[in-house]
C-alpha cells in the first residue's frame, strides 16, 4: 500500500484522470486476487488462481478444502471489504461536501454511533426476533433513527444549514456513544461485552456470499446517484448564495443527499461494525490526486477506499496470524501515514479542501 | 444391547418410517440412537445424524472436557492450549499431543483448513474474539458447533432480565452430559457427572460454621482505580458459595466487574481469594498473592491481618471445565485451613 502511495502522486501530475482512473482500477482488481492469496492458512498461489479461474467461468462446487476457504470464506471478505470500503469514502466524500467541513465523515453526524447503539441493544438484550438480520437490521434502524433527529432538530423552517447540522451531529454523536458505553457498562454477560466491543471497532470476520449482495447493491447505487448528482454537490460546497445563484434550493439537495448518505452508511456499517477513519481520509487522498471537482473525485474515492479497505483487512487477518486484529485498529495504522505521505508529496499541506 | 434396541425404538417410533437396520452400518458405536439432537446455547436444537469424527476445538477448556470422556483422538486441532498448563497426568500429557492451531481462540481460516465436522468452544458464544468463527462461519463450512452455555451467555440475557447468580456447577455439568449424548458416549458422562458431583458434595459435607465473606481480586489493586472481582454470573462465584465462602460482592454480576476501593473497605472481607493468570495482571500466582498481602489498600482488612489469602488459576475457575471441581476442593481448603 505505502509503495502505492510512494507513487501515485507522482503518477497522478504525469498522467491523464482516465488513465489514472484505469490504473487504480486495475490495481483494485489485482488486489482483489493478491488478498484472496493471503490469510491465516497458507494456499499455493496456483491453486488460489486456479479456484478463482474455475469459479469465475461457472464451476460448480468442489470438495477441496482449499476451495472451502478461498472460495468460501476469503473471497466474499476480500469483497466486502472492497465494497464497505467503497461506500464509507463516498459517505464520507459527500458529508463532506453536505457541511462543507473537512473534517467531517459519518461519525460528526451522529450516524455511526447511532449504529452501535442499535447493535448494542441487540446484543445485550440477546433479542433475535429477525434471525441473522437483526443485527445488521438493528444498526440500520440505529443509524436512520440518528440522521433522522439529527436532521429534525437541525432543520429551521425546512432549511438545513450546516453548521447547525454539525453541531446537533456531534451533540448527539456524544449521546448515543454515552448510551453505549453505559449499556456495556451495565452488561452482565463478558461475552457480550466482547462481542459489543469487537463490533465498536468494526471488523469484517463472519462474511459470506449471503451478506454481499445487499450492501454491493446499496453502494453501487448510492454512487450512481451521486455521481448523476455530482455537479449539484460541486455547487453546494460553494455555500449558501453562490448555490442559490447557481438556481440550487441548497437545503433541498442536503437533505436528498443526507439520506443517501444514511441509507450508505447504515448498510456498510450493519454488516462490518463502526469502521473509523475511510470517510474521513479517504476523499482527501482522492482530491489530493485529481482535485475537488466531485465529477472527477467521486470514482476515485470509490476505488481508493476499496483498495483502502481491502489491504487494512489483510494486515487485519494476517499481521497477528493465526488470530486477529480488529480493522479499526488498522485503518488508523495505515491511513494516517498514507495521508501524511501524500499530502507531503503533493505539497498541500496548506492549502483549502472543502 | 437390550438398552439399545429401547433407545432405538424411542428414537424411530416418533418418526414412524425408516427402520433400525440402516443405520447401524455407517456408525457402530451409537447409530442405535441416531440423530441424537441436542439444544444449543440459545435454546436453538442441533441435529447430529451421525457421530462426530473430527473435531476442532477452538480453546483448550473444550478440548479437556474431551480429554475427560476418552475422545481426545477425535480432536484434530485446538486453539488456546493455555487451560492444559494447570491440568493433572494423564490428561496433561494426553493432551500435549493435540495439535495445536494457534494461541489464540482459532480463526475461521484455520478451522475450515481442517475440515471439521463439530466445532467445540468452552467459551459461552462464538465469535467472541477477533475472527473466530461466528455461527455464520460455521454455516458457510457445513459445519456444527456447540459451545460450553453459562448463563449471561445468551440464554439468560434472553428476556433482558438481569442473570441470576450462578451457584452450581451445572454449566460443566451440562456441557460434559452433551458431549456424552453427542458422542454416544452418555455411559461414561453421566459416570463422570456423578463422580465431579460426589466430590463437590464431599466438599459440601465438611463445611461448617459461619460463612467467611471473601473478595475475589483478579490483578493487585492500585490507588485510585477501582478493583477487579468477578460478579455473581460467574463460575468463580458458583465455586466460592460450594466452597462454603460468601462473595463480597454478590450484588455485582460480570466476569470482571469495577467494585470501590471504598466499598472493599467497608465490607471488610474476611478472606482475599485471587484469581491468578489473567492476562492483564502482571505477576501470577504466589508473587501475585505476596502482593496483594503487601498492599496498603487492603492492608486494614481482616483478611490480610489474618493472612488469610490464597490464590487459584483463571484456568480452573472462568469457564466450565471439569477442572472447576478441582478448584473446588483446593479454595474449600484454603478457605477452611487453620480457622484460628
Amino acid at each position: 500500500m505505502t509503495a502505492l502511495v510512494h507513487k501515485l502522486p507522482l503518477r497522478a501530475a504525469a498522467v491523464p484522470y482516465p488513465a489514472l482512473l484505469a490504473v487504480l482500477g486495475v490495481g483494485l482488481t489485482v488486489s482483489v486476487v493478491l488478498a484472496t492469496g493471503l490469510g491465516a492458512v497458507a494456499v499455493p498461489s496456483g491453486e488460489v488462481a486456479g479456484i478463482l479461474a474455475h469459479r469465475l467461468t461457472g464451476g460448480g462446487d468442489s470438495a477441496a478444502t482449499a476451495d472451502l476457504i478461498v472460495w468460501r470464506i476469503r473471497f466474499p471478505r476480500v469483497l466486502l471489504s472492497a465494497v464497505a470500503g467503497a461506500g464509507l469514502a463516498v459517505a464520507g466524500a459527500v458529508v463532506q461536501g453536505v457541511v462543507r467541513n473537512p473534517v467531517a465523515d459519518p461519525y460528526l453526524l451522529g450516524l455511526s454511533h447511532g449504529a452501535s447503539v442499535g447493535a448494542v441493544l441487540v446484543l445485550t438484550t440477546g433479542a433475535s426476533v429477525l434471525g441473522a438480520l437483526t443485527l445488521p437490521l438493528a444498526a440500520f434502524a440505529g443509524a436512520s433513527a440518528a440522521m433522522g433527529i439529527v436532521l429534525a432538530l437541525a432543520s429551521r423552517q425546512g432549511r438545513l444549514l450546516p453548521v447547525r447540522l454539525i453541531l446537533v451531529g456531534v451533540a448527539f454523536g456524544h449521546l448515543f456513544a454515552g448510551i453505549t458505553s453505559y449499556v456495556l457498562a451495565l452488561t452482565e454477560s463478558s461475552a457480550a461485552q466482547q462481542q459489543i466491543i469487537f463490533w465498536l471497532l468494526g471488523g469484517l470476520s463472519g462474511a459470506s456470499w449471503a451478506t454481499l449482495p445487499i450492501p454491493a447493491a446499496v453502494v453501487g447505487a448510492a454512487t450512481a446517484l451521486l455521481l448523476v448528482r455530482a455537479r449539484r454537490l460541486n455547487a453546494l460546497v460553494l455555500g449558501e448564495e453562490a448555490g442559490a445563484a447557481l438556481g440550487l434550493n441548497a437545503s433541498r439537495q442536503r437533505w436528498y443527499l443526507l439520506l443517501l448518505v444514511t441509507l450508505l452508511t447504515g448498510t456498510v456499517v450493519a454488516v462490518s461494525g463502526g469502521i473509523g477513519f475511510v470517510g474521513l481520509i479517504v476523499p482527501h487522498l482522492a482530491r489530493m490526486l485529481v482535485g475537488a471537482d466531485h465529477r472527477r473525485m467521486l470514482p476515485i474515492t470509490v476505488v481508493l477506499g476499496a483498495l483502502f479497505l481491502l489491504w487494512a483487512d489483510v494486515a487485519a487477518r494476517t499481521l497477528v496470524s493465526p488470530t486477529e486484529l480488529p480493522i479499526g485498529v488498522l485503518t488508523a495504522f495505515l491511513g494516517v501515514p498514507c495521508f501524511l505521505l501524500v499530502m507531503r508529496a503533493r505539497g498541500l499541506a496548506g492549502q483549502e479542501t472543502p | 444391547m437390550m438398552r439399545r434396541l429401547v433407545l432405538c425404538l424411542v428414537a424411530v417410533l416418533p418418526l414412524a418410517a425408516a427402520g433400525c437396520g440402516d443405520a447401524p452400518a455407517a456408525a457402530p458405536v451409537a447409530a442405535t440412537s441416531r440423530p441424537v439432537v441436542v439444544e444449543d446455547c440459545a435454546g436453538k436444537d442441533v441435529t447430529f445424524t451421525q457421530v462426530p469424527a473430527k473435531v476442532v476445538t477452538l480453546d483448550g477448556y473444550a478440548a479437556q472436557t474431551m480429554a475427560r470422556l476418552g475422545l481426545t483422538g477425535k480432536i484434530v486441532g485446538t486453539g488456546y492450549p493455555a487451560p492444559f498448563t494447570v491440568d493433572a497426568s494423564p490428561y496433561k500429557e494426553e493432551l500435549a499431543k493435540i495439535p495445536v492451531l494457534g494461541k489464540g481462540v482459532l480463526v475461521t481460516e484455520v478451522v475450515a483448513a481442517q475440515r471439521p465436522d463439530l466445532v467445540l468452544t468452552g467459551f459461552s458464544v462464538f465469535g467472541g474474539p477477533p475472527g473466530s468463527p461466528k455461527e455464520a462461519d460455521l454455516a458457510t463450512m457445513n459445519v456444527k458447533g456447540l459451545a460450553a452455555c453459562l448463563p449471561g451467555g445468551g440464554r439468560a440475557m434472553r428476556d433482558g432480565a438481569p442473570s441470576p447468580a450462578l451457584t452450581d456447577l451445572e454449566p460443566a455439568y451440562d456441557f460434559i452430559r452433551k458431549l456424552g449424548t453427542v458422542f454416544g458416549v452418555q455411559d461414561r458422562a453421566q459416570k463422570l457427572v456423578n463422580e465431579l458431583r460426589a466430590r463437590q458434595e464431599a466438599v459440601a459435607a465438611k463445611i461448617q460454621g459461619a460463612k467467611p465473606r471473601v473478595l475475589m481480586v483478579q490483578d493487585n489493586p492500585v490507588a485510585g482505580q477501582p478493583i477487579k472481582t468477578s460478579g455473581s454470573g460467574t463460575l468463580a462465584h458458583a465455586l466460592l458459595t460450594l466452597a462454603g465462602g460468601q462473595s463480597l460482592f454478590a450484588d455485582v454480576s460480570s466476569m470482571h466487574a469495577d467494585v470501590s476501593p471504598e466499598q472493599v473497605v467497608e465490607r471488610d472481607p474476611q478472606a482475599i481469594w485471587v484469581i491468578s493468570d489473567y492476562p492483564f495482571a502482571k505477576t501470577k500466582g504466589r508473587e501475585l498473592v505476596d502482593e496483594v498481602k503487601r498492599n496498603p489498600l487492603l492492608a486494614g482488612t481482616t483478611a490480610v491481618k489474618q493472612g488469610k489469602v490464597f490464590s487459584t488459576s483463571q484456568y480452573l475457575v472462568s469457564f466450565p471445565s471439569p477442572l472447576n471441581v478441582d478448584a473446588l476442593e483446593q479454595l474449600a481448603a484454603d478457605l477452611h485451613a487453620g480457622s484460628s
